[in-house]
């Protein structure tokens, strides 16, 4: 049981964004994808998911290789989380989390009792039940996260890929959804998000595809990638990575280093 | 449903929904039973009971003469069966019908402002209707030329997004488009128009363009009722899966939907039935955007309710506003102007009551 990604090229039209990747995970685990804006990151998603075809290299899933299922098929094993966004109707939730369901109901089909059954189960694992009534539209943006969550865990998928889980969330929400996401780990669902935040892959301990300005990526746990150089050399930023104890636990954590001789503060902003 | 926890809103809002279609189905009955007394030839009440009393009698007559034409009809029963009914079945269909497709329209393309004839079949079909009236084509003709250039101009427009935007139409591209070819087709309409015999033929032109059901026959209620219930079914059918066209395109997709395939039937649907409104009653506008966005406000954006309140909300409508069209002044008002009348500051006064939200 393991996606797995191999020798994997793609992009738009003739032009390669990606390639020659290759990583692969097991279901119950979480890798973090981390690299710079514009690195591609939602290209590799939307190839893993099957929406562009890969210009070289195969995705597997479970064994089966992903361009011999059909999307339907593919969602049901894959299930795709994206960034939390407006929804333009007032759908109430439980409605909204509902839609997940479409992967397992025929196209002229309509969600029945065992659906909406499978979508209260959601809602009570992800602790938002309360929200089934509140309309789409009125409910805060982490609340709104994990009712995405809750929808891609209605098509019973074994994988999840998230974009960017925490972006536009408060510091709070952001670590309520990180333990979401290890509480479903736990539960034997496998992880794949994108993270700009290098911390969240050691608070979740995560494996790590590191993908590189140059073209060249890295992948393996994150302590192994994670290292104070490579994060400079991938951002251009110092960081600071310092290993600690506490209550007995190793941790590590991270923190940047910004620089103090930026222009700004030389020249002076204001005149 | 057998979860024994609180009733949910959304419960709730499907219970009112549940109470707001029949309560809708009893509008249009009322107001179909109106329209039958509407009209320039009085027919009082206790006529129209006896009269109505007299249609299995008549039914079997018209089926021993072999055709309706050598039936000897009393007046009361030509004005009823042969105009009114025909005509109120007309603008119940037509009605309905761009209600249904402007609702999913309006879901597909996630705006407020989108009615039926956004990517221009209502242009192409008046263009159509005008060239055969030019001609002095049969009725046959000209119904039939008003559908197949609705059809061209839906085309082209679809064409135009395609080579713009690579294989995959987008939304915004779309609609473009559809600007622009609907801005076409009424330029040439105004050709055809120009070129016309100002005596003879241009206010044939000029009274089809503004929407009427005069001219509403049984055969017109036959030409209306394959191509809408096809249409409408079809719509009704997809109905839980046009919320879903509602999202993201990539998350759509990525709930195991084919978004193209599914935008492009609900296009072909609402193109069909837009067209073949046209042909038949003309332009006539602003009821497949105002009754779908009325109706949101009544049973909420869930097109499982959303598309039978349309239908039967749109049906109700249009066939009161044809009583107004030809009960209120001696002339005929044409309806197309009338629904415009009421429909835009409807429209306006719904905007200012949400203030620009529209769920």
């Amino acid at each position: 049981m393991a996606l797995s990604v191999e020798n994997l090229s793609c992009g738009y039209g003739g032009e390669a964004v990606i390639s020659g990747l290759s990583f692969d995970f097991e279901a119950g685990k979480v890798l973090s994808i981390l690299g710079p804006n514009g690195i591609g990151k939602t290209t590799l998603f939307k190839t893993m998911l099957g929406f562009l075809k890969p210009q070289s290299g195969s995705v597997s899933i479970d064994g089966t290789k992903a361009s011999s299922l059909s999307r339907k098929e593919t969602v049901r094993l894959l299930a795709y989380v994206p960034q939390s966004q407006v929804v333009p109707f007032s759908y109430p939730v439980e409605e909204f989390i509902l839609m997940g369901r479409a992967p397992h109901l025929g196209l002229l089909q309509q969600p029945g009792p065992e659906d909406r059954e499978i979508v209260h189960g959601v809602m009570c694992l992800l602790g938002i039940e309360h929200l089934a009534a509140k309309s789409c539209t009125g409910i805060s943006g982490g609340e709104l996260q994990l009712a995405f969550v809750a929808r891609a865990l209605a098509q019973r998928p074994r994988y999840l890929v998230m974009d960017e889980p925490t972006a536009n969330l408060d510091y709070g929400n952001q670590t309520k959804v990180l333990e979401c996401i290890l509480g479903l780990a736990q539960d034997g669902i496998g992880i794949v998000m994108t993270t700009h935040n290098p911390e969240q892959a050691f608070i979740l301990e995560s494996q790590v595809v590191l993908l590189q300005g140059s073209g060249e990526y890295l992948c393996g746990s994150y302590k192994d990638i994670l290292t104070e150089e490579r994060l400079h050399d991938t951002y251009d930023i110092d960081v600071l990575i310092r290993a600690f104890t506490h209550e007995g636990k190793d941790l590590i954590t991270c923190r940047t280093l910004p620089k103090c001789n930026c222009k700004v503060g030389r020249q002076g902003a204001r005149q | 449903m057998s979860r024994n926890h609180p009733p949910t809103q959304s419960e709730a809002q499907t219970r009112r929904a549940r109470l707001m279609l029949p309560l809708l189905c009893l509008a249009l009955l009322l107001s179909v039973a109106a329209s039958l007394v509407v009209g320039r030839y009085s027919i009082g009440i206790p006529q129209l009971v006896s009269t109505l009393g007299s249609l299995p009698e008549l039914v079997g007559r018209i089926a021993e003469a072999g055709g309706v034409d050598s039936v000897a009809m009393s007046n009361e029963e030509r004005v009823l069966f042969m105009m009114r009914m025909p005509r109120i079945l007309g603008a119940l269909l037509i009605g309905g019908a761009l209600a249904v497709a402007g609702a999913a329209f309006q879901g597909m393309f996630r705006n407020p402002m989108v009615s039926p004839d956004l990517l221009g079949a209502s242009a192409g079909a008046g263009f159509g209707a005008a060239c055969a009236m030019l001609f002095a084509a049969p009725v046959a003709v000209i119904t039939g030329s008003a559908f197949l250039m609705g059809l061209v101009a839906v085309t082209l427009t679809y064409l135009i997004s395609l080579s713009v935007g690579r294989g995959t139409p987008g939304i915004t591209v779309l609609v473009l488009a559809g600007v622009v070819i609907g801005a076409l087709f009424q330029s040439c309409t105004s050709i055809t128009k120009l070129v016309a015999d100002p005596y003879s033929q241009l206010p044939g032109i000029t009274f089809f363009l503004m929407g009427g059901l005069s001219s509403v026959t049984w055969r017109s209620v036959l030409v209306l009722a394959a191509p809408i219930s096809v249409g409408v079914t079809t719509l009704y059918l997809l109905r839980w899966r046009i919320n879903l066209l509602a999202l993201k395109d990539d998350e759509a997709q990525s709930l195991g939907l084919n978004t193209n395939r599914i935008r492009g039937v609900v296009i072909v649907l609402a193109t069909l039935i837009t067209a073949v409104s046209v042909a038949v009653g003309g332009l006539i506008a602003w009821v497949g955007l105002v009754i779908p966005h009325f109706m949101r406000m009544l049973v909420g954006p869930d097109h499982r309710w959303l598309l039978p309140a349309s239908f039967l909300g749109g049906a109700a409508y249009l066939v009161l506003m044809d009583n107004i069209a030809r009960g209120l002044f001696a002339m005929e008002i044409p309806i197309g102007i009338l629904t415009a009348l009421v429909g835009a500051p409807v429209f306006i006064m719904l905007l200012l009551r949400y203030k620009g939200g529209w769920d």
